[in-house]
């Protein structure tokens, strides 16, 4: 989950793997203070959280290619996409830090908006807008990409 | 004009239930050795690449900077090979899936050669700024079959470098340890 | 539409499962922790440990295990060490296998090469 979540959120595995080590052997360091398992992974992913968003700050790595360099689906609707998760998660890497992790924590850890609001420290209607603009935006993104290479447009366009 | 429009919103409106399709599955291809002689059965994921990677010492400093360059980037490497003792021992149709999966319009056969009763074809997938993101071969034989599926960004360069011009062994050099037998499986996964 | 959403939802949910750590890595944080508590703490024996208070290892069952199990990684060194032989055991094959692999694909990459010079010549 640790490793997992500073990886969605980062898309590098070397700085997830060093990351995620750092925050365990952080809970290592402050067991005393844990009461239960809930309390840990409550903890852990609090911590990850954090981690990963200071992280990011320091700007020690950028994404790879922004939404407009993400190559499009295939043209044909009726055809799977094999690298489609591929593409969603470089879509999701190109959001704003905080929307990011919203988005992370929502569809990869499954929680709720309230207990997403606690973990990042962000009012609940905070949390909904991110949730409700970043798949607005995603949405967009991919089914506009389709839609010009439909008509056989180039996929090109500037990242707004 | 109109027309076009229509044609836009129909792959748009197409497009959201045809993304729950799956990845190709190997597992697929697993009849077409049931006879085989000999087969080599390889599956390589991204973790396992860049391992394997990190062990290249016995090779040239350059050869294996080339290779760890090339790796960096692959999601995974399949290769199924499959030797038969005589013709008629393998069944065309079950190479339907994948050759049905490499018909997609983002793959672009480059290669289609078929002369006798041999076959070849390669595919590649096209990404943006001139990179692939996929290579498949696809070559069959009276008595052999081979699919070699590199999955990942790739150079245009990377693919003269599979070529051979990386210090790449010839594979009738490699001493391929046969069980007693017979059958050579060598699965990384 | 909103069957629409949901089936983006599900692609999402998808695309952001969960991804497992690469091997080797709980051995790591354990190899590390390890070394910090031989630093931090010296060879401490488990015997060392304080006894906590009835009421605290009452309030705290989680924590004492943990750290009991922690003691215990007086013997993780000898652990790691054979950990650390299996993965390069594992990597020296994915090495094999990466290598049979290239090779494979160099040669039918020059045999599809071949033949389509064969093909052209054939027909001019």
């Amino acid at each position: 989950m640790v490793f997992s979540v500073a990886l969605r959120f980062l898309r590098n595995r070397e700085v997830a793997e060093e990351l995620a080590q750092d925050v365990f052997l952080q809970c290592y360091r402050q067991l005393d203070r844990l009461e239960s398992a809930e309390h840990a992974c409550s903890w852990l992913r609090r911590a990850i959280c954090h981690r990963a968003i200071d992280e990011l700050r320091k700007q020690r790595y950028r994404p790879a290619i922004g939404l407009e360099g993400i190559p499009e689906p295939a043209s044909s609707g009726a055809m799977p996409d094999m690298l489609l998760r591929d593409r969603l998660r470089e879509m999701v890497e190109c959001l704003p830090e905080k929307a990011r992790m919203v988005v992370v924590l929502r569809y990869q850890e499954d929680l709720v908006p309230t207990e997403i609001a606690e973990m990042l420290d962000m009012p609940v209607s905070t949390v909904k807008s991110h949730l409700h603009r970043s798949l607005a935006l995603l949405r967009g993104r991919l089914e506009k990409k389709v839609l010009r290479a439909g008509i056989g447009l180039p996929a090109t366009e500037v990242c707004s | 004009m109109m027309k076009r429009i229509v044609f836009g919103i129909a792959v748009a409106l197409s497009f959201v239930p045809a993304l729950a399709a799956q990845e190709f599955d190997f597992k697929a291809l697993d009849k077409i050795g049931a006879n085989a002689s000999s087969s080599t059965n390889i599956t390589l994921d991204g973790d396992t690449l860049r391992m394997a990677a990190g062990f290249l010492g016995g090779v040239q400093d350059k050869d294996a900077a080339n290779v760890k360059s090339l790796v960096a980037n692959l999601k995974a490497i399949y290769v199924r090979s499959y030797e038969f003792e005589k013709p008629g021992q393998y069944n065309e149709a079950d190479l339907a899936p994948l050759r049905a999966y490499l018909k997609q319009p983002a793959w672009k056969a480059i290669i289609d050669v078929r002369e006798k009763q041999e076959s070849t074809q390669v595919y590649l997938l096209p990404s943006p700024n001139n990179k692939l993101a996929g290579v498949a071969v696809v070559s069959t034989e009276p008595t052999q079959v081979t699919i070699v599926y590199v999955n990942g960004t790739l150079e245009m360069s990377d693919l003269q470098k599979l070529s051979g011009t990386m210090g790449i062994p010839d594979i009738r050099q490699l001493d391929m340890v046969k069980p007693a037998d017979g059958k050579t499986d060598k699965k990384a996964k | 539409m909103s069957q629409d959403s949901g089936n983006f939802e599900k692609q999402l949910r998808e695309a952001l499962g969960r991804e497992d750590a690469p091997a080797g890595f709980a051995a790591r944080v354990l190899a590390a922790a390890a070394a910090e508590k031989q630093v931090r703490v010296m060879p401490v024996a488990v015997a060392k440990l304080p006894k906590l208070p009835k009421q605290s290892w009452m309030q705290r069952p989680f924590a004492l295990a943990i750290a009991a199990t922690i003691a215990a990684l007086a013997i993780v060194p000898a652990v790691v060490l054979d950990y650390q032989r299996r993965e390069e055991a594992r990597g020296m094959k994915a090495k094999q296998d990466l290598m049979v692999a290239l090779s494979i694909t160099k040669n039918q990459l020059q045999q599809a090469r071949a033949k389509v010079q064969r093909s052209s010549r054939n027909t001019q």
